[in-house]
């Protein structure tokens, strides 16, 4: 061993037991891996975190977590652990179910399930404890070309997924094979899946039956959902596809694609493109008039670790992240903010005066729908994004969903 | 004196196997038989291991995705392997000569294989977008509509065999250019002066002095071919409608999306099994009878 | 010994002159038969290439546009610079930790897998054939799965990060240099295709060492090995590549930054939440940009090395 190796050992082993030691200030271990514009908000958020309690200092560590989680999967597999990060996809449940995660509600963190979106606070709750306080919640809209509009003649944004249709129709153009501007963009993977699941919760469908045990997608709603995919996949109006989300933000951005199912992602986009606000969004159209609104929204949440040697102070910290307080920051950052009274802090509402769409997104997460959070899920994705896939190359809706639905009864009972 | 080098000989076994396997049998075949016993175990990795017996095998049986990842995995492997060494070796052919400017290509045509296989794999998927991408827009000059290069069943595995073949020529290549290197150029020399053509000496002289080469860029092609995965996971995780799953694709995501740590070791021990299989065959069918297996 | 291979170079050499005169005054033969088919071929291979260089010198915007141009205003130069300022990556640490895992593990791989390869090459031996076959299977596991075994071990290994004599008790290897170099330093492939270049050096060379009186270990040395200098720089190269380009181990064996490699810097701007595309293929440049370097320095290793080889 080199010194060198001793001296980095020795600095992990110092690492996590020193703040045990000295009592007064506690240094917890924070593994964070965002975005360029999600970072600029946590370090903002952490600042004033670390301002109103003293007595905690946040060390953060940037992490790859791996597409996947292989990051922290493994460090639990091996016990190295941090004292808390964030988690998202179907992994709360399964960590929780292991007993890897605390039940925060020992801390109070209860009271703050008023002040928090139901949809992105039901992310954190199994089996009645709740392991996890949301810090991002990203409701889906409508993103769409003000010009497109515009020109097309269309007044205001699609009300009805039948309008919705028609527009697609009325803003596509084309030049011989080659298509100028596309009505709507659907993105690829897992921007597809989300697309359909929306559909599916509008349509008023499920994916999952009563006891998570079989998928749904094949009820009335379910089928119902699937046939109106295809129905935008044969017209010849979506450009669908691309692994990147960016493709589709800037496509719409340039009026290349006149509308797309996107999250407040397309706001930084816009900033980064110095582009004069050619966006409006919308909420997503519903499918008899009248109805309210449905839209799909996915949540982020930080856990305590079980293994945590400060759990008390790790608390303290997850609670602050998903306050008003903290979350005005991410609205700073053209995100919406999980605190359902965020848009009345200060910061919020001065970022309002320049991206006053940044309010119809926020207030698009009020009956906003995610999905489900069981263990099972991901194994249920698998499924539902080829299903999904195959009906935009032209599968017949209805069998690719019961055929689905059978196949998802082998793989879920394992 | 005999006695000397019989004593240097074993000692000289004993060292330079020694130290080498020692650390496979450490960082390698224990790992292996650890994967062996997860594969009779229910682990989630979350949580200590169970044992299960046979059944993640059983299951394997039935998992009609496990046989399409295989099957796909095999087609991957028949047609990108033998193109793959057909173009590498023509390239190695190529560029194997003393002319000002072929040190220029040789470094070109290697470019693909240094450049980080996740950048290249963004870079293709830029080209292959539908309705940005180069790929469409160039077809768009001779008016053939868009396709739907990685979003349509059929041509996503073909889409991502052209990018990985074009990856992993320049390998190849630089393996077939240092044995065409070592062959010396007197034996060409004297098939040229007896009449021989240049096909007659490349098929008479080089090719069959080229077989220890061959029987290591074969075996190993269709080894690292059975474990594609970069690309597919990069490019389309899969799909569309697995269309592009791949067994070692199905195997991470089976352990690290699924957390399924058990079923995905079983299908690491059956793709073992199934490798061990082919690469031996292809290694006795290329080395019969030859000196140099 | 030195006469044989002074005697083979002369032959070869001369050879090679013979050969090369009576081309000299192909030209035609030479535009059609190499320039023009490698020119094509190298426009076809490089272009992909050539296209990251021109979507990394772009604004984020611009990497999209339609229709699509190879070269957009304003030209982005200051990507290159970003990269090296951005606060998510220390790169210029990042570059010096990727040199250090990377040359070190290929300098171990072929030392070690040389001395394996010689026995295996040049050695009559029961059991010869069955630890050769062994040694390849070790690469018919996938990477990918042995990650979470691997990642145990290395976590106990004794007396290592805190550890006691049975492993139990610290941190072992994880997160140091030794547990993201050693674990790869052997590996099936290199012992496999150094087995294959060994075999195809003439046994005469080495029967010829010891009537001359040369220790095994000096036909090794000063025998085998510097014949094989094409194929120890190609696998050298080879090696030092592929770990340079590693991501998955890395990743999960390293936790601090004082010792992330330079592709985990890069992943950071690829996210969940979003993609820096323009920066990210800035960055592919210029972690690729070491790489190309040293194949154009050590190619004539590979290529114009020897001719010598084959005898029979």
């Amino acid at each position: 061993m080199t010194p060198r190796t001793l001296l980095m050992a020795g600095a992990i082993s110092i690492g996590t037991v020193a703040p045990a030691l000295a009592q007064d200030t506690v240094t917890l271990q924070f593994w964070e891996g965002h975005s360029v514009q999600e970072e600029a908000a946590t370090i903002e958020m952490i600042k004033a975190f670390e301002d109103s309690h003293p007595n905690i200092k946040i060390n953060r560590t940037k992490v790859s977590f791996g597409t996947n989680f292989e990051k922290i999967t493994t460090a639990v597999a091996s016990n190295t652990l941090p004292d808390v990060s964030p988690i998202w996809g179907g992994f709360l449940t399964q960590f929780a179910a292991s007993g890897q995660l605390l039940d925060l509600r020992q801390y109070g963190v209860e009271d703050m399930q008023e002040g928090i979106y139901p949809g992105a606070w039901s992310f954190g709750e199994w089996q009645g404890g709740v392991y996890g306080v949301p810090y991002a919640f990203d409701a889906r809209f409508i993103a769409y070309n003000k010009q497109a509009f515009e020109e097309a003649g269309i007044a205001q944004p699609p009300q009805t997924y039948d309008e919705l249709y028609a527009d697609a129709e009325k803003l596509t153009k084309k030049n011989g094979n080659t298509v100028e501007q596309y009505g709507l963009g659907i993105g690829g993977a897992d921007a597809l899946v989300n697309f359909y699941v929306n559909l599916l919760y509008s349509f008023g469908g499920k994916i999952f039956n009563d006891d998570e045990t079989q998928l749904a997608i094949d009820s009335d709603a379910g089928i119902k959902a699937a046939e109106y995919l295809s129905k935008l996949a044969e017209s010849g109006y979506v450009s669908y596809g691309g692994s990147t989300g960016d493709d589709l933000r800037n496509s719409v951005i340039t009026g290349r694609v006149a509308m797309i199912h996107d999250g407040p992602w397309i706001f930084y986009a816009e900033q980064q493109a110095n582009a004069d606000h050619p966006v409006a969004v919308a909420p997503m159209p519903v499918v008899k008039q009248g109805e309210k609104s449905v839209n799909f929204g996915s949540v982020g949440a930080y856990v305590v670790y079980k293994s945590s040697q400060h759990p008390k102070e790790a608390a303290e910290f997850v609670k602050f992240m998903g306050s008003p307080e903290a979350q005005q920051y991410r609205v700073k950052l053209l995100k919406t903010g999980v605190a359902t009274n965020v848009s009345e802090q200060p910061v919020a509402i001065e970022t309002y005066k320049e991206w006053p769409e940044l309010k119809t997104a926020q207030e698009a997460l009020n009956g906003s729908q995610i999905f489900p959070t069981s263990a099972k899920w991901p194994r249920a994705f698998q499924i539902i994004l080829p299903a999904a896939e195959a009906i935009m190359e032209g599968d017949d809706p209805q069998s690719t969903v019961e055929s689905a639905v059978r196949q998802a009864s082998r793989q879920l009972r394992r | 004196m005999a006695s000397t080098i019989k004593r240097q000989q074993l000692q000289i076994r004993l060292i330079f196997l020694g130290i080498p396997l020692a650390w496979l049998v450490v960082f390698v075949v224990s790992p292996i038989f650890l994967i062996f016993y997860l594969s009779f175990t229910d682990y989630n990795i979350l949580s200590p291991a169970q044992m299960i017996g046979t059944l993640n095998y059983e299951d394997l049986w039935f998992d009609s995705l496990f046989w399409k990842a295989t099957w796909n995995t095999f087609f991957y492997t028949v047609v990108s392997v033998p193109l793959g060494i057909v173009f590498s070796l023509l390239l190695a052919v190529l560029v194997n000569r003393r002319l000002p400017g072929a040190a220029l290509y040789r470094s070109i045509f290697y470019i693909p294989v240094v450049t980080p296989l996740v950048a290249v794999s963004v870079v293709w998927i830029l080209i292959y977008q539908t309705s940005n991408g180069l790929a469409n827009y160039v077809l768009s000059w001779i008016n053939v509509p868009p396709q739907q290069w990685l979003t349509s069943s059929t041509l996503a595995m073909p889409s991502i065999i052209v990018m990985s073949i074009w990856k992993g020529l320049g390998f190849n290549m630089v393996i077939f250019l240092a044995a065409l290197q070592a062959i010396p150029r007197e034996l060409h020399e004297a098939a040229w002066v007896d009449g021989a053509g240049r096909f007659r000496s490349f098929f008479s002289i080089t090719l069959p002095l080229l077989r220890p080469a061959m029987i290591y860029v074969v075996v190993t092609s269709i080894i690292s071919s059975f474990q594609v995965f970069t690309q597919v996971f990069v490019m389309t995780e899969g799909g569309p409608n697995n269309a592009t799953v791949t067994l070692v694709h199905l195997i991470y995501r089976t352990a690290f999306l699924n957390l399924d740590m058990g079923y995905a070791s079983a299908m690491a021990m059956l793709l073992f099994v199934l490798l061990v299989a082919t690469s031996l065959t292809s290694f006795w069918l290329m080395s019969r009878n030859n000196y140099y297996a | 010994m030195g006469q044989t291979v002074t005697t083979i170079v002369d032959v070869a050499q001369g050879a090679t002159k013979v050969y090369r005169k009576s081309r000299r005054h192909n030209v035609l033969g030479n535009l059609f038969g190499f320039y023009i088919p490698a020119t094509i071929i190298a426009v076809v291979m490089a272009f992909p290439l050539l296209w990251m260089l021109a979507l990394s010198l772009r604004t984020e915007a611009d990497v999209f546009i339609f229709p699509p141009r190879l070269v957009t205003l304003p030209v982005m130069w200051e990507n290159f610079i970003e990269i090296w300022r951005d606060p998510r990556m220390q790169i210029g640490l990042e570059f010096w930790n990727t040199f250090v895992y990377a040359t070190v593990r290929s300098v171990l791989q072929v030392l070690l897998s040389s001395m394996a390869a010689f026995v295996l090459a040049r050695y009559e031996f029961r059991g010869r054939n069955t630890i050769f076959i062994l040694v390849l299977a070790t690469t018919m596991i996938p990477h990918e799965v042995m990650l979470l075994p691997l990642y145990i071990l290395i976590k106990h290994v004794p007396l290592a990060g805190g550890n006691d004599l049975y492993g139990a008790g610290g941190t072992g290897w994880l997160d140091t240099f030794p547990g993201l170099i050693l674990p790869g330093v052997v590996s099936g492939y290199s012992i496999f295709f150094l087995r294959q270049f060994f075999l195809t050096l003439p046994k005469e060379i080495d029967e010829a060492a010891r009537l001359d009186g040369a220790s095994e270990f000096g036909i090794y040395w000063r025998i085998a090995l510097p014949l094989s200098i094409p194929a120890l720089t190609t696998l050298g190269v080879f090696s030092f590549q592929f770990a340079w380009s590693d991501f998955m181990w890395p990743l999960i064996i390293t936790s601090s930054d004082h010792i992330k490699t330079l592709q985990l810097g890069l992943a950071l701007l690829s996210t969940i939440d979003g993609t820096q595309w323009s920066l990210l293929l800035a960055g592919a440049v210029v972690s690729s940009l070491p790489l190309i370097a040293i194949f154009v320095l050590l190619q004539r290793f590979i290529v114009t090395g020897i001719n010598l080889g084959v005898g029979k």
